[in-house]
């Protein structure tokens, strides 16, 4: 600790100026990058580097059948999006098209071949394989590096982040999936409590588990194609390394360790030879279900081979058999094993963020096209296996049995629904893609940082859900769903990148230059020896070093002058004597200032550059004075908060540190002054608020859409709102608000609202719906058509129906529309009975399938699309506006996780006012701030007011922002009293209250539920058929359900009578015969079993008592009444 | 004055707010005569929209009710029937005659006006206490030679023509409503609801046409939405008066109208065009704010500030500060150390900010005089603010006279 006093005096002593303005990389790390960065890179890794790898790993298809025939793929190209407009006229298109006409936005896939047409060799280029949907603002995007101006031009919101997809209209996120890291060695405790070893090995087209564990004392390896776990000495025999020194020489012969291999080394006594131990293998494999055809099934002795050499630990590379570097590796494992059962620090922690990987959307399409082109690939060549033989007079041409539907069809539907099947990982998941949530820009902003846990959310573990310190900086630390998904759905942190590949040769090549000596030049016991580090790259084996503080700094000083990616990433392990060295995909990973010798190297002289724009953000990471560093780095490294914090052992600085929040937290002002768990719900309320979407909201019609007729830009705003465009797009108004206490209808979270500021514009909002419907052609050349509106013959005027139509029969637009009237008056052909052969002399017969309205509420016809569709029919589109002022049980909320309903509106002249005639908006309850601890909200209320009077936007960063003394002094400047209350006198009695009043403005947001949507009453109405029971839910007109706990509740007063009424009577009675002596059901007086009408008597009956009765009839069970009178 | 109708304001909370009512009425039945000669009206800022008088001698209950019939009741009370026509010249000479050029003229006006009226005041009408209050006091303040009531008008209804702009229907209607505009409603009915049409009797009828078009005499340099489009911008200004019947020979093309011309209603960009119809009729501010004639109409209590002990030095600028510039000054005293004293307590904003000090805290004592109220009227501008004070106590007298006929 005095070290370290002491080191800060140095720091200190110096005549140097602490930075201030760092913050200000963030605005540029932004703008080079976007904030969907992850996503777009990703995808733009897919198309232009990862697709031509996948297609020249599956290059050539041949032919079981001829020799000569040969396909070849030398090149593959993802183009720009265009549509196919019928007749083959191909055009280029805009997203903005594809949404509001339901088309896919996709580009052509194109290939270059080289085939044989019988003996000929043909070259064909750019050829159409398929279509790619095409992420918006990806590198073949239209919108890439288009202005402002541009992207009006195509309809498109400047600010809309991109990163989706749009597919038959609709606008699809490849939410981003976390996973448990790949391909590394994870040391963890199994049920039992026991030790054991796993990785999980991931190549192009193989996924397999390898598994070390101990039992009685012996270790065995596991794998999921193996049936039975096998001895360890027996793998390493099979492997070929059967002397028993060299195995335990690998594992490592430290006296502590070879004891713990005693009772292994016993166990395979008796398979000596590498033969006999795969035999052995060989015959604990699991049966193979399908042999592919033609090839013929291989000895039990080279299926073991080729499973030890492919699948087990598919990911450590064996070439020739020669099994040195998997053979170390399993040794490894079982060291790792054997450590961690002395040392409980040894094992590693799944949830730790350096285990985990990220995968994005470029990534999965890579899985789904690979399979998809595989697919392709296995179908041409049935094909070709089945025409060749047969003589024909053209020769076979392989081009000419392309489809192009096959990929373009599996990669819109897997986008579409979501579904990912993967044959080949017989890998299925389901909500891989949800529908851009278009709320808010908020909501679809954060829709595209959520990441999503591939765990399951019913296990009741906390491991998983709870905040992990290596999450810092990462993840954002607030932003969670509450409930079932808490903590496993997580969102990114302002700054954090996450990785795609790159090339690992050339880093393996570097790191032997420096000195890595290659594991096959080795035997095992030199890898221990003290002082000795192995070095991994991507989880594989490369070396090991003796120097290897040199190997990392030399790595280290490369990759900050741009030698080598600035993504990779050199983890010193001290405890497992390992040098990571990773430049996998998929890693976090965030930017750092560097501090060399307490000093950071970004001066303020750069950020004058930054600020004049002759430096960009890439420039600094160029420089070396800034550099990004992945969750394992972080551990190696000592990151000082800010400039006061660094000492002599600082390596790194933060930018600015309200960057570890995410996109949804970063608008709460003050959040640091907040008790966490309201941030929390804040971040799940700006999700609901309404406001403007985008620039382009009037052009869309989408299903819903909500609107705030004012929007205003906040009072106080963070640096975040600044950087996100929040203040361009925002979602709420600054309302004066009064805390205090009025009328009793403001208990429980209720707000008082003031009707003139309503009546002035307070809270109105547009809801906007649309109508949609095409019409189709059918086969027998009829087709739907559109009628114009019905005129009645005296009167002239069309009938209630049909008022607001057109000439054209679709909604006039303007006009308002009422329950039950026709938006589209469109009629459908009958089906003709008639055989096909007769022509058709008649017109064919109409149906009437009218779009109408049916909401009870009007609305108002804002446009009307007419287009056509990708399937070439008709398409009519209406959007249908309404708009609302808010009414009593609205809900509102400000930023702090304060919801609440409208509890009363209050005339102006009952609000009370202050010395300067001030009326409130709004009057909130201070009953809501003792235990919910939202200081950060008094501190916005504080902090507006401050700004209003001095006509300036507030700061309410996190961590930063306007400090509260400076409030003060300012609002004391202003006459304010500094403590923000103010005489208020009541508007009712005209005297001043008993109390000052806080009172100042504060952001409220209007959420999406209001009543108008919501309320709903019946007395009688719609039934099941089934059941005869009242219909449930609003949109169905259905009944109040008295549930099972209510049900209770009369059982236990006694309320028999109500009972009866309730369960039967208002729902479905049913008048039964019943026959007494046979205790079935008769009908009408007579008693079909007993033949008699003797003792039938009449009941009433739950309806659904008599169709169960009849249902159990129909299984031969006999349920039978008992009749007693009452009286008895 | 005793410290009975003192507002005391303490660090937390405000002492002393109420009187009780029951007594100030019952004093106030005694001492009618006391009443009369303590209360008193001064008018300190005049101009054609903002109004800051002096009330002093009242119970707040009365200023309050006098604050809010300002703010939406006014004319609350309506009477049915057509409005006299042959009052209408007399009308306009008794309006003539309150649009004044210096606040002296005002202050004169409105003390001739209310003292003319004040002999008037009965002696004991009513038993019931309260009531006789209100009622004397309404009296006192109003007049009784014409009921009062001053709704304003704005557009309450609009015939869309065709509206291809940005902003929607409803939007647009709303944003029209709310602007205040130039005629006296007094000369006006109520619209009746079974009435499709409007007739001149109650309507006025605005056009607002506009189209936006390209400038095509703008050099290719041009950037700004000013240069580049023609009628790119809808202004207040833009919507004409069209006369019904007879209201063309009635009113000036001056007198109807936005008051103010230069409200942005919209923006539009070529290819926009706007043609509507917008109907403006009488109503009160009770329906909708935007009938309300006031932008604001407050009141506040007289501060009054006392320095219990002296404050002299650095304490003393420290306590200049507290308050508002000019009400607390600093001299020389006798031993010729600068001491602290109050200049004018009047425009204090009772922000009581010494309490941030505590060493100056108990210096001081803020009260505030509860009879005693700073009035503001902020007129929209349909009516100049002291015709709406006027009119705002002829409502309270109906309403008094209306309660009191009921009480038998």
């Amino acid at each position: 600790m005095g070290d370290s006093n002491l080191n800060h005096r140095q720091c200190k002593d110096s005549p140097h100026a602490y930075l201030e303005n760092q913050w200000k990389l963030v605005p540029s790390f932004l703008k080079v990058k976007g904030l969907v960065k992850q996503h777009i890179d990703s995808f733009n890794y897919f198309i232009n580097v990862e697709i031509k790898k996948i297609v020249k790993s599956n290059e050539t298809i041949l032919s079981d059948v001829d020799p000569l025939f040969y396909l070849k793929y030398k090149d593959i190209y993802v183009g720009k999006p265009e549509i196919e407009e019928g007749f083959n006229i191909i055009r280029s298109t805009t997203p903005h098209e594809c949404r509001i006409r339901d088309l896919t936005y996709s580009a052509p896939i194109t290939v270059d071949i080289e085939y044989t047409r019988g003996n000929t060799r043909i070259l064909r280029n750019n050829l159409l394989i398929g279509r790619m949907p095409i992420m918006l603002r990806s590198s073949n995007c239209v919108l890439t590096g288009k202005t402002e101006f541009e992207l009006s031009k195509m309809n498109e919101c400047p600010h809309d982040p991109g990163g989706y997809f749009v597919v038959r209209g609709t606008e699809k996120v490849i939410l981003i999936q976390e996973q448990i890291t790949q391909n590394r060695i994870l040391v963890e405790k199994d049920r039992k409590g026991g030790v054991m070893c796993q990785v999980t090995s991931s190549t192009h087209d193989k996924k397999s588990r390898t598994t070390v564990i101990m039992k009685r004392n012996k270790y065995y390896v596991g794998h999921n194609a193996l049936q039975d776990d096998i001895p360890i000495m027996v793998v390493f025999k099979a492997m070929g390394f059967e002397s028993d020194q060299l195995i335990v020489q690998m594992i490592g012969s430290e006296p502590l360790i070879m004891s713990r291999l005693l009772h292994s080394l016993v166990e395979c006594e008796d398979v000596c030879t590498q033969l006999q131990a795969l035999n052995f293998i060989g015959k604990k494999m699991r049966q193979k279900r399908f042999f592919s055809a033609g090839s013929k099934p291989k000895s039990p002795v080279d299926d073991a081979r080729d499973l030890l050499a492919t699948t087990v630990l598919a990911h450590v590379p064996v070439e020739n058999f020669n099994f040195k570097g998997k053979a170390m590796y399993l040794a490894l494992m079982i060291r790792r094993v054997i450590q961690a059962q002395d040392d409980p620090e040894m094992l590693d922690d799944r949830d730790y963020y350096g285990n985990k990987r990220l995968e994005l959307a470029g990534s999965l399409l890579a899985l789904m096209f690979e399979d998809a082109f595989k697919r392709f690939n296995s179908e041409l060549k049935t094909i070709a296996d089945k025409i060749i033989p047969k003589i024909k007079a053209a020769q076979f041409d392989v081009v000419k049995h392309m489809r192009q539907d096959l990929i373009t069809n599996q990669l819109t539907l897997a986008i579409l629904t979501g579904n990912w099947t993967i044959r080949r990982f017989k890998m299925e998941r389901h909500g891989v893609t949800q529908v851009l949530s278009r709320l808010s820009y908020i909501s679809a902003l954060g829709m595209m940082t959520r990441v999503n846990s591939q765990f399951e959310k019913t296990r009741k573990v906390s491991g998983p859900r709870s905040l992990q310190p290596s999450q810092w900086g990462m993840l954002c630390p607030s932003d969670t769903p509450e409930g079932e998904a808490c903590g496993l759905v997580k969102n990114l942190a302002l700054m954090t990148h996450i990785t795609t590949e790159s090339e690992e040769g050339p880093l393996a090549q570097i790191a032997h230059n420096i000195g890595v000596e290659s594991i096959s030049l080795i035997s095992g016991d030199e890898v221990y020896k003290p002082g000795v580090f192995i070095v991994f790259l991507n989880g594989n084996l490369l070396g090991i070093t003796v120097n290897h503080e040199r190997l990392v700094n030399i790595l280290r000083m490369l990759r900050r002058c741009g030698r080598i990616s600035e993504f990779v990433s050199l983890y010193v392990h001290h405890r497992h004597h390992c040098v990571y060295i990773s430049c996998d995909g998929g890693r976090l990973c965030r930017p750092y200032i560097i501090v060399e010798d307490g000093r950071p190297l970004v001066t303020a002289e750069h950020l004058n550059e930054l600020d004049q724009g002759i430096r960009r953000f890439q420039d600094f990471l160029n420089d070396g004075l800034i550099e990004f560093l992945d969750v394992n780095e972080e551990n190696n490294s000592m990151i000082a908060l800010d400039e006061k914090n660094i000492t002599i052992n600082t390596t790194h600085m933060e930018i600015a540190s309200f960057t570890l929040l995410g996109v949804c937290a970063g608008l709460i002002p003050f959040p640091h002054h907040n008790q966490s768990p309201r941030n929390t719900y804040q971040c799940a309320m700006g999700k609901q608020a309404m406001g403007a979407v985008s620039y382009n909201q009037l052009n869309r019609i989408d299903t819903l859409l909500y609107n705030l007729v004012y929007p205003q830009t906040p009072m106080v705003k963070t640096r975040t709102i600044e950087l996100i465009n929040y203040d361009k797009l925002p979602a709420g108004q600054n309302a004066t608000v009064a805390v205090m206490s009025y009328s009793g209808y403001d208990i429980e979270d209720a707000i008082i609202m003031n009707k003139a500021s309503l009546d002035r514009g307070f809270g109105r909002c547009l809801v906007y719906r649309n109508a949609k419907c095409s019409l189709k052609h059918y086969p027998n050349q009829t087709f739907d058509r559109i009628l114009g509106p019905l005129m009645d013959a005296e009167t002239k005027k069309p009938p209630y129906k049909h008022e607001i139509l057109d000439g054209d029969g679709i909604a006039a637009i303007g006009q308002q529309v009422k329950e039950r009237q026709i938006l589209v008056n469109k009629s459908m052909p009958l089906l003709n009975i008639a055989s096909p052969g007769t022509p058709q002399a008649t017109l064919p017969e109409y149906k009437e399938v009218p779009v109408s309205y049916r909401t009870s509420a009007p609305s108002y016809v804002e446009k009307v699309m007419v287009s056509s569709n990708h399937d070439d029919a008709f398409l009519i589109k209406l959007s249908l506006r309404q708009t609302r002022r808010p009414e009593v049980g609205d809900k509102f909320s400000s930023r702090h996780g304060q919801k609440g309903v409208v509890g009363l509106i209050v005339e102006q002249e009952d609000m009370p006012f202050n010395d300067q005639g001030i009326c409130p908006d709004m009057i909130m309850n201070p009953h809501g701030f003792p235990s919910r601890m939202t200081v950060g909200k008094l501190i916005e209320l504080l902090a507006g007011k401050a700004g209003l009077m001095t006509g300036t936007y507030k700061y309410g960063t996190a961590f930063g922002g306007a400090k509260v003394e400076d409030i003060c002094d300012e609002l004391m400047a202003n006459g304010f009293n500094y403590l923000g209350k103010d005489v208020f006198y009541s508007g009712i009695t005209g005297e001043p209250l008993q109390a000052y009043i806080y009172s100042g403005p504060i952001y409220y947001q209007k959420l999406k539920h209001m009543v108008q949507d919501k309320m709903h009453a019946r007395s009688r109405g719609p039934r099941v058929v089934l059941t005869r029971q009242p219909t449930e839910g609003r949109s169905k007109d259905g009944g109040l359900r008295l549930g099972e706990m209510e049900r209770d509740c009369l059982i236990s007063y006694g309320a028999s009578m109500m009972l009866l009424e309730r369960l039967m009577i208002s729902s479905d009675v049913f008048d039964v015969d019943v026959c007494g002596s046979c205790g079935r059901l008769a009908y009408s007086g007579w008693c079909h079993g007993c033949q008699s009408s003797a003792s039938v008597s009449h009941i009433k009956l739950p309806y659904s008592c008599k169709l169960l009765f009849q249902e159990l009839q129909s299984m031969n069970i006999v349920p039978k009444l008992t009749l007693k009178n009452y009286c008895d | 004055m005793g410290k009975k109708n003192k507002v005391t304001l303490n660090e937390h909370n405000v002492t002393n707010t109420a009187d009780d009512f029951e007594d100030l009425s019952s004093d106030m039945k005694e001492n009618l005569k006391d009443f009369r000669d303590k209360f008193r009206i001064d008018i300190v800022k005049y101009d054609h929209e903002k109004f800051e008088f002096d009330m002093i001698g009242i119970p707040p209950a009365i200023a309050n009710a006098v604050r809010r019939v300002l703010i939406s009741d006014i004319s609350d009370t309506i009477i049915n029937g057509k409005p006299d026509h042959h009052l209408f010249p007399f009308l306009k000479s008794e309006l003539e005659g309150v649009n004044f050029e210096s606040v002296e003229e005002v202050k004169q006006a409105v003390h001739s006006f209310i003292r003319g009226h004040a002999e008037r005041l009965p002696r004991t009408r009513h038993p019931k206490a309260v009531l006789l209050v209100l009622v004397s006091v309404s009296d006192l303040l109003g007049s009784s030679w014409l009921c009062g009531e001053v709704p304003t008008m704005a557009i309450d209804r609009v015939h869309m023509l065709n509206n291809t702009s940005l902003m929607q229907d409803e939007v647009l209607a709303h944003r029209l409503g709310l602007i205040p505009l130039k005629a006296d409603p007094r000369l006006f009915e109520y619209r009746t609801e079974e009435e499709s049409e409007g007739t001149d009797q109650d309507s006025l009828q605005f056009e607002l046409k506009i189209k936006c078009s390209r400038n095509v005499a703008a050099g290719n340099d041009k950037t700004l939405p000013d240069d580049l489009y023609i009628d790119h911008k809808v202004y207040s200004k833009h919507l004409k008066w069209i006369p019904i019947g007879g209201q063309e020979d009635l009113y000036k093309e001056e007198e109807i109208g936005p008051i103010h011309d230069d409200i942005l209603i919209m923006k539009l960009r070529p290819g926009h065009e706007i043609e509507l119809r917008a109907f403006a009729y009488k109503g009160v501010g009770r329906d909708h704010a935007k009938f309300s004639p006031v932008a604001t109409a407050h009141y506040r209590q007289l501060p009054e500030i006392r320095i219990l002990r002296s404050v002299a030095g650095e304490k003393a600028r420290r306590l200049a500060t507290c308050f508002s510039p000019g009400v607390i000054g600093i001299k020389k005293n006798k031993e010729g150390t600068e001491e602290a004293y109050v200049i004018d307590a009047r425009y204090d904003s009772s922000s009581r900010n010494v309490f941030r000090y505590d060493d100056l805290k108990d210096c001081v004592e803020m009260t505030r005089v509860s009879d005693h109220f700073i009035f503001t009227v902020e007129s929209t501008g349909a009516l100049s603010p002291d015709i709406l004070f006027i009119e705002a106590l002829k409502t309270l007298k109906k309403k008094c006279k209306e309660l009191s006929d009921q009480i038998p």
